[in-house]
Order: structure tokens, then sequence, then C-alpha cells
């Protein structure tokens, strides 16, 4: 027994030190022995935080790949700190000093400057290249480099930097002793060969883009500061007052950290992946609430998409006065929005958690330029997002479970962003150039998740799983476009989808079904001779027909319904008759031609018609004219007025009684 | 009196006061309906024959409001009779509150309801239209200095980053803004109150600022009042509209909620009047240690008794026989 005991502990111990991660001596570990990505980049950085003047400073070290069939003598970086540098700036005057309803104040100024800057190619010499800022504003800078890079050639850059970061309102920056930085750091742009370097400088409406890699990050923060980063910490030490925290992240393409004095931590584990909540004093509720939501999402995902193939996740939950930072994702972090005040029947911060999740996958590991094709990121993440809640949460119900009795569902509140704005833009178009900020909010996440809506209509949920997952695979780790998903999900459906697609991603069309008229007539029998007999005899005449049965013959009807269907997309529908006798038939219309007329001779009466009555064309402009019914029903309206009939009289019985 | 005596004469209900809150319920359910009516009859012409509605009666929020965004002016058309029927709503409680309070002043009594009533309350409309209008710009400036606070608090708060802050200020604001809204409330009632009891002894703007000075004097027997009346009418509501209510999921659900409700606005604006009562009862005392001579409020002229035809006269009684 003990034997066996003693063989059973080694073997455990054997299988423990096996799955533990490899480790140069004194070295980060190693996280994936086969790389996940190409690993473009290498950066290696010492940096410190100094919390009074709100100031990042320290030294990059960047190795980067030309990975392309194009050799490149020049280097583009983004300095996205920059765009808070003055009131002149491409996002400061997009945005007017406002970003998703938080507003810049007098502390919201911010830069990244570069202290000094050397390069150099290959083993070449390194030189000291003058930057020179050839975008509407420095946010975008461009190096000569001393030689040409050359296809799987490498260039090595070392930049000392200074960031002082804004006080936050979008995105990065503080509030009180709480920082989120994100994007603080020069960051290379993506080399796309033929294309150049795709380099935009950082607009309102747009997020980020650059490539995999490998980061390794030193921070120096004042030894109370509780921090969360992308990677993991594989070291820690004190330094007096301060710690120095060593970061190490592998096929990732962005670094992003946070800290706080005030954080407090929730940890737990799924699956091998540690899930770490840093919430605020006083808000650990909402701490707990993330955590469950961070699990719903995990197991989801990897049932949908594969497993979530990091080590860490952390959910940061910015504080009072730092909301500008919520609903953010970074590589492994991600940033909720809430407050102690949120009730449990309001499911608005489970789905910005459930959100920032998806979007490690799509963006974190699929990842599109968020600049030119948001919507393969926001678009999809946000068609995921709806059915993850919807499933955890229930149908109608996963945004808003009963405020007086009403509810909402997320999939709702996204056909409603659609309809707030459906036709301003494409589904495909450069982040930047949306008509206005409202614009491209609805087009690249609602509207673009419901036409994924309409796919999964047309292929079956099972059929859209199937092919989701294998174009998640054959893109993760690259950058994919719209072209690239147009061709794989045809690829992977076995048909041809961008005729169905292609006016849905390119176009502005809109669609709506309606019900024209409905026309029920009294069917006449026919009169004269019968020509199917022979000899031709007289039609019967009405009412002296035989009996059958001892059933007397109801009446006939000959009825007629039109259905119209306008805007420019063409999709297909049902049409749903009911009919007098109890029976109802399912008719389908390819949307073809502006107006369909089915015809219903000699049978029961038409008693309702409903267009798309599962609601598989969510794109439907207006569901209320989908439907004809006689008798009509009082009830619906009914309702609705019930209650707003207590709404009105409660307000003059608060007056009766105010005054 | 004390508070007490005041609370117990006014929940000494009598027909007035029981029909006074009636009529305060019915004017508030009348222009409820009125309010409703273009909504209601909008929604029955566009949704009684629309499949789609059906799940509107469940409760579904996002029906709704897809319904307003395809329906355009819809919002603008419904909601339209609301601000000017609540203009016509001001003057209408303020009369039936107005009859509440100079019935008040009178004591209980064994006058009908009816006519007197009426007869009251337009007796005293304008100068308690005036006491309220006036007492509305007194507490507009009152509020100038707390609200200035709050602000500044505001800003202190605004560095701060614990969440928990924002609970405090919403307190603060809550509270501050419920304090000035009973002291208004308190300085309204109080003013017609004195009014009732003394009709034309004292003018307006003497009856206001007496009155003012008086809930300032006795500001904490006051304002409790003035709290217990405002949380007893949220209490009221809330048990029966929340705590009790079996919620809307059924349609038989929603009318024994929508029974309930009535209730509950029936009970708050019963308890409007025990409030006018409360105050008058409150009032009368320290107007009567005043001023004794002054105190008893003039009587309501009543309305001339109709002329009766003299009949002929009564015959004498006999004399007594004085004896031989």
């Amino acid at each position: 027994m003990r034997q066996a005991m003693a063989a059973a502990g080694g073997l455990w111990l054997a299988a423990v030190l096996a799955s533990a991660p490899a480790r140069a001596a004194d070295g980060p570990p190693v996280l994936f022995p086969e790389p996940l990505s190409p690993r473009v980049v290498a950066y290696r950085m010492e940096v410190s935080w100094d919390p009074a003047a709100k100031v990042i400073r320290g030294t990059e070290t960047l190795t980067w790949k030309n990975t392309t069939d194009c050799p490149t003598a020049e280097a583009w970086f983004h300095l996205y700190p920059n765009a808070f540098a003055n009131s002149s700036t491409v996002f400061m005057r997009e945005s007017r000093g406002g970003h998703r309803g938080f507003q810049a104040d007098a502390e919201s100024w911010g830069y990244c400057r570069l202290l000094s800057l050397a390069a150099a190619v290959g083993e070449g010499p390194e030189a000291s290249p003058r930057p020179d800022f050839p975008g509407e504003d420095r946010t975008v800078l461009r190096l000569a480099l001393p030689a040409e890079v050359p296809p799987g050639g490498t260039a090595t850059f070392r930049i000392a930097f200074e960031t002082r970061l804004p006080r936050v309102f979008a995105r990065s920056g503080y509030a009180g002793d709480f920082v989120m930085a994100g994007q603080w750091f020069p960051k290379i742009a993506v080399f796309e060969g033929e294309r150049g370097w795709n380099c935009h400088a950082y607009h309102l409406n747009s997020e980020f883009y650059a490539d995999f890699g490998v980061y390794d990050v030193t921070l120096t923060v004042p030894r109370d500061h509780v921090v969360g980063a992308t990677g993991v910490l594989w070291k820690e030490e004190g330094r007096g007052g301060e710690k120095n925290l060593h970061f190490h992240a592998e096929d990732v393409h962005d670094f992003a950290w946070t800290a706080s004095p005030r954080f407090q931590v929730l940890e737990e584990e799924w699956k091998g992946v540690k899930v770490r909540v840093l919430v605020q004093a006083g808000n650990a509720r909402q701490g707990r609430r993330y955590l469950e939501a961070v699990r719903g999402a995990l197991e989801a995902f990897a049932r949908l998409l594969g497993k979530y193939p990091y080590p860490v996740i952390t959910v940061v939950d910015p504080p009072r006065g730092g909301l500008g930072a919520g609903g953010m994702e970074y590589p492994m972090l991600i940033t909720a929005m809430s407050n102690p005040l949120v009730p449990r029947d309001v499911l608005y911060p489970e789905m910005v958690v459930i959100h920032e999740f998806g979007h490690q996958y799509w963006y974190g590991m699929s990842a599109n330029n968020e600049f030119e094709e948001a919507w393969l990121d926001e678009g999809i993440n946000s068609y995921y997002e709806q059915r993850i809640v919807e499933d955890l949460y229930g149908p109608g119900r996963s945004l808003l479970r009963n405020l007086f009795g009403w509810h909402l569902g997320d999939g709702d509140s996204q056909r409603l962003g659609y309809l707030s704005l459906p036709s301003a833009d494409p589904v495909v178009r450069y982040s930047f150039r949306y008509a206005s900020n409202h614009s491209y909010s609805v087009i690249s996440y609602d509207k673009s998740s419901l036409v994924l809506r309409t796919l999964e209509n047309r292929l079956g949920r099972e059929k859209m799983d199937a092919v989701m997952r294998a174009y998640f695979a054959r893109v993760r780790f690259t950058h994919p476009t719209t072209e690239d998903f147009l061709r794989i999900v045809s690829e992977e459906a076995g048909e041809d989808l961008r005729p169905f697609l292609s006016p849905l991603l390119f176009g502005t069309g809109t669609v709506d079904f309606s019900v024209l008229s409905v026309r029920n007539r009294k069917a006449s029998p026919p009169k004269g001779y019968d020509l199917s007999r022979d000899p031709p005899v007289f039609f019967p005449k009405p009412g002296g027909g035989k009996k059958e049965g001892g059933k007397k013959e109801r009446g006939l009807w000959s009825s007629e319904v039109l259905v119209l269907r306008e805007g420019q997309l063409l999709l297909p529908v049902t049409v749903r008759v009911h009919f007098a006798d109890g029976t109802q038939r399912d008719l389908s219309w390819d949307g073809g031609g502006r107006r369909k007329t089915f015809f219903f001779p000699g049978g029961p009466k038409v008693v309702k018609v409903e267009v798309d009555p599962e609601g598989k064309v969510p794109l439907d402009r207006n569901r209320f004219n989908n439907g004809w019914m006689d008798p009509r029903d009082r009830r619906p309206a009914s309702a609705v007025t019930g209650r707003m009939r207590l709404v009105f009289q409660g307000l003059f019985a608060f007056l009766a009684s105010a005054l | 009196m004390g508070l007490g005596n005041a609370l117990k004469t006014a929940f000494s209900w009598d027909r007035r006061a029981l029909y006074a809150g009636l009529l305060l319920y019915g004017t508030s359910f009348l222009f409820g309906a009125a309010a409703l009516a273009p909504l209601r009859a909008a929604l029955h012409a566009r949704l009684d024959g629309a499949p789609a509605a059906a799940g509107l009666a469940g409760g579904d929020l996002s029906l709704l409001a897809e319904f307003f965004l395809s329906e355009k002016g819809l919002g603008a058309a419904a909601f339209g009779s609301l601000p000017p029927l609540l203009l016509l709503f001001l003057p209408v409680v303020l009369f039936v509150q107005g009859a509440v309070y100079a019935q008040a002043a009178h004591g209980t009594g064994e006058e009908k309801f009816g006519r007197p009533f009426l007869e009251d309350g337009a007796r005293v409309f304008l100068p308690f239209l005036g006491l309220v209008l006036l007492n509305l710009v007194l507490y507009l400036l009152v509020a100038v200095l707390p609200v200035l606070a709050l602000l500044g608090i505001n800003r202190a708060l605004e560095e701060a980053t614990d969440p928990r802050a924002g609970i405090l200020l919403l307190v603060l604001f809550v509270g501050v803004g419920g304090l000035l809204f009973v002291m208004a409330r308190n300085g309204a009632g109080f003013a017609r109150a004195r009014r009732a009891l003394r009709p034309v002894r004292e003018s307006l703007g003497k009856a206001f600022l007496r009155s003012t000075a008086f809930t300032f004097r006795r500001f904490f027997p006051v304002t409790v009042l003035g709290v217990l009346f405002v949380v007893a009418r949220w209490v009221w509501l809330g048990l029966l509209g929340l705590a009790l209510s079996p919620g809307t999921a059924t349609s038989g659900r929603a009318a024994v909620t929508a029974l309930l409700l009535q209730a509950g606005f029936l009970g708050t604006a019963l308890l409007r009047v025990a409030e006018a009562r409360a105050q008058v009862a409150y009032l009368r005392p320290v107007l009567e240690a005043e001023a004794p001579a002054l105190s008893e409020p003039e009587a309501v002229p009543r309305p001339e008794e109709p002329e009766t035809e003299e009949g002929p006269a009564e015959p004498a009684p006999p004399a007594e026989d004085a004896g031989p």
C-alpha cells in the first residue's frame, strides 16, 4: 500500500513538473513552447510609474522582424498618448473632449515623448535617426532606418521615453491614485508589405492595430500598489518604498497594466486559467458579479471557439471618476464598468464583462485592423456576446430582468441600436469615416451582430457554429480582413455566401416587410356546365349539394394576401397564414420583386398573417407592420395603457400631495 | 396642542375629510385618464391589428421602445396633452386643498360636504394661491445656499475615487433636497392653515411672514410632522404597490397590482387631507395663545335662507283666568 502511494505521489509530482512552464535560469517562463503566433515583435521594457507626476519613464528595446516579402527602409510608430497633447490633435478635435459620455477636464492632457532613439538593422551599426511626424498630429511617427530591412530581416530599436498620462476620460489615464495604462508606450505599426506601413492617426472612432510578439516588462511602482497586467508576473523584488514587478507575455499584440493601492483582489481558477478581479473597496459585490460573468464566458467561448489559451485573465474595476477607463479590452486584461448601486436585476456589468472577455478572441487572437474594419472584432464579438448573455441569463431578460414588470434582452437592445440609425454607413468602412460616433457604434457593433444573426438564421445554428469555429481556427493569430471572412465562411459553409453577405456588409440597404392587404371574399360556386364530366352536367346549385357524413358543407372563401418588401435588401422570408379553421401554412418568399401575392381559393377564411413570425430577419426595420389579424386583439395595447395609466395617475397624485 | 393631539385630530375622520380625500383621488384619476387618452387611442389604432405586438402584454421593453422608434411623432402626439393638463390640474388641486384647510378651520362639525365645501374653496382660492406662490419664491431663495453647498461638496468629492463616495453624495442630495421639499411644503401648508384660521384679520403678506416665522421657530416639530406625512405616503404606496403586489407576469396579477395601486393612490390622497387637518389643529392653540380675541375664525357667511311666506299670525295663547 505504501509503495503504491509513493509511486502515485511520484507520478503526480512528475506530471506537475512536466506541466510547469520551462524557465531559463533567472529568466521568464516559457508560456508556449510552440509559438502560437508569428512573433513579429519582441519588446523589452523597464519603466517606472511616478504617481505624483502621473508619468511613466523608461526604456524600450524592440526587435522587429520583417515577415513580409517586401523590404523597407523606414519604420512607423504609434505614439497614442500624444492624442491628448493639446486641443489640435485629431482625437481632441473629433471628440471635442468627450468620449463615451465622459468629459475631459483641465487635467486630461498627456503626451509621449522620446528622450532618445537609436535604431540598427540586423547586425549593422546603430544610428540615431531623426523622427518626423507625417500625419495630422504626433500620434504617428516615422523613422528613416539606417539601412533597408530585407524580407526576413530584423531591426532593433532602443528608445528612452516619457509618457505623461491624462486624467482618464478615454480609456487610458489616471483617476486619483488609480492608473490604467493602455497604449502607453511607443508602439511599432504593422508593415503590410506592398501596402506599406499601416499607421493611422488616433481617431475618436477607432481602436488599434499591432503585430503579435513577446513582451517582457519590468514595472517599478510604489510598494503599496496592487498591479494587474498583460502576462504573468514571474518575479517581484522590493526596493525600499518601491517594488519591481517582472511581467512576461507571449503571442499578444499589446501590453497594458493597471495599478492602485486601493484594489482588493478576488481570485479563482478555471481549468488552469487564473481569474483575477481587481475591485475597488466598497464594490466587492460587483466584483463577485464580474467573477461569475467571466466564468460563464470562459465556459461558453471554450465550447464555441476553443479554450482560452493564456494562463491568466484580469478584470479591472475602475474607480469613481475613472469609469472612462471602463469597458475596454487588452490582452489578458479587461476593464469592467459598474458601481455599488447597480441592482442585480440590471445585468449591464455582466454584459460588459462578457463582451470585453470576448475580445480576447475577437481582437486578442483574431487581430483585425480595428482602424479599417472594426466590425470584424466589434461586430463578431457583439454577436457572441448576445448569444452568451442570453444563454446565461435568459432570452429577453439578459440586460434587464424586471423593472416594474418590464424586461429587456441584450439581443433586443442591439436591434434598438440598429433601428436608431440603420443606414448612415455600411458595415465595412474605415472607422474614422463613419458619419458620426453614433453611426460607428450602432453599425460596427449592433448592425454587424444582426448581420451575423441573419447569417445564422440562414445556415442554422449548428452549421453557423461549425463555420465560425473553423473561421476562428484559420484566422487566429493573424490579421484577417473582410475578404478573408467572406472567403473562409463560404468555403466552410460549402456555398458561396458572398451574394448573400456582400449587400449586408458593403451596402447601406435595409429591409422592411409589411402586409399590404388581406382580402377575404366569399367564394361563389361555379355556374353552368361542368365539362370534366361526360356527358357535361350542370354544376350543382349552392346548398343543394349532398351532405357528406351528416356534416353541412362550410362556406368557402377566396383569400388574397399581399406582402410588400421595402428597402434595398433582398432577403428570403417566411409568411405564415392562419385560417379560420385553426390551420396555418408557412410559405416562403425569396424576397424577389417588391411584392408577392398569395392566393388561397376555396378554403377557410384567412384570419391572421405574420411575415417573419420567428424573427429570422432581425434587420427588418419595422415589425409592427409585419402582420394583420381579424379579429383584432386589444390585449397588447391594453397592457401598455394599463401601465401608463398608473404612471400618469401617479404623476398627478404626486402633485396633489406635493402642493 | 402638541403633535400627538394634532395627529389624533387629523385622523379623526369625518365625512367631509373622507369626501375631500375621495375628491383629491378622483381628480388625479380623471386627469390621469385624460392625459392618457391620446396615447391610448394611438396604441389601439396601431397595435390591435399587429401580431408582433403580442409581446407587449408580457412587458417586453424592447418592443415598446421599437414601437416608439418606428412611429415617429407618436411620442409628441401621445404625450402632448400632458403639459396643459398639468397646468389645469394645479388650480383644481389648490382649490380642493384650500377647501380642506378652510373646513378644518371650522373644526369638526355636521355641515354638509357639498355646497359649503365649494364655497369655502372659492373663497380662499386666490389668497391661498398667493400664499403658495410667495412660499415657492421664498424656498427657491432659501435653496440657493444648500444647493451651492452641495455643489461644493460634489466638486470636493470629484477627486474621490471610492465608489461609495457616489452613494454619500446621493444620500446628501436626497436628504438635503428632501428636507427643503418638506420645509417648502410646511411653509405653504402652515401659511394656508393660518389664513384659514384668521381669514381677514391680517393681510396676505403678514400671514405669510408670520407663518414662515412660525415654521422656523417651531422648526423641529413642524418638520417632524411634514416628514411623517411624506414618509407615510411613500410607505403606504410602497407597501401596496411593491411589497404586496403579485407583479405583472399575467393579466390577472397585473389587474391585482393595478387595484392595489389605486388603493395606494386613494390612501395618499386621504393622507394629504389628514396632513392639512393636522397643520390646522397644531396651529390653532398657538394662534389662540397669541391673540385669543382674534383666534375665532369669522363665521362663514351662510347662504341666505330662502324667504318663506308669512302665514296667518298664530292666535295668542289664551290668557290665564285671573279668578273671581
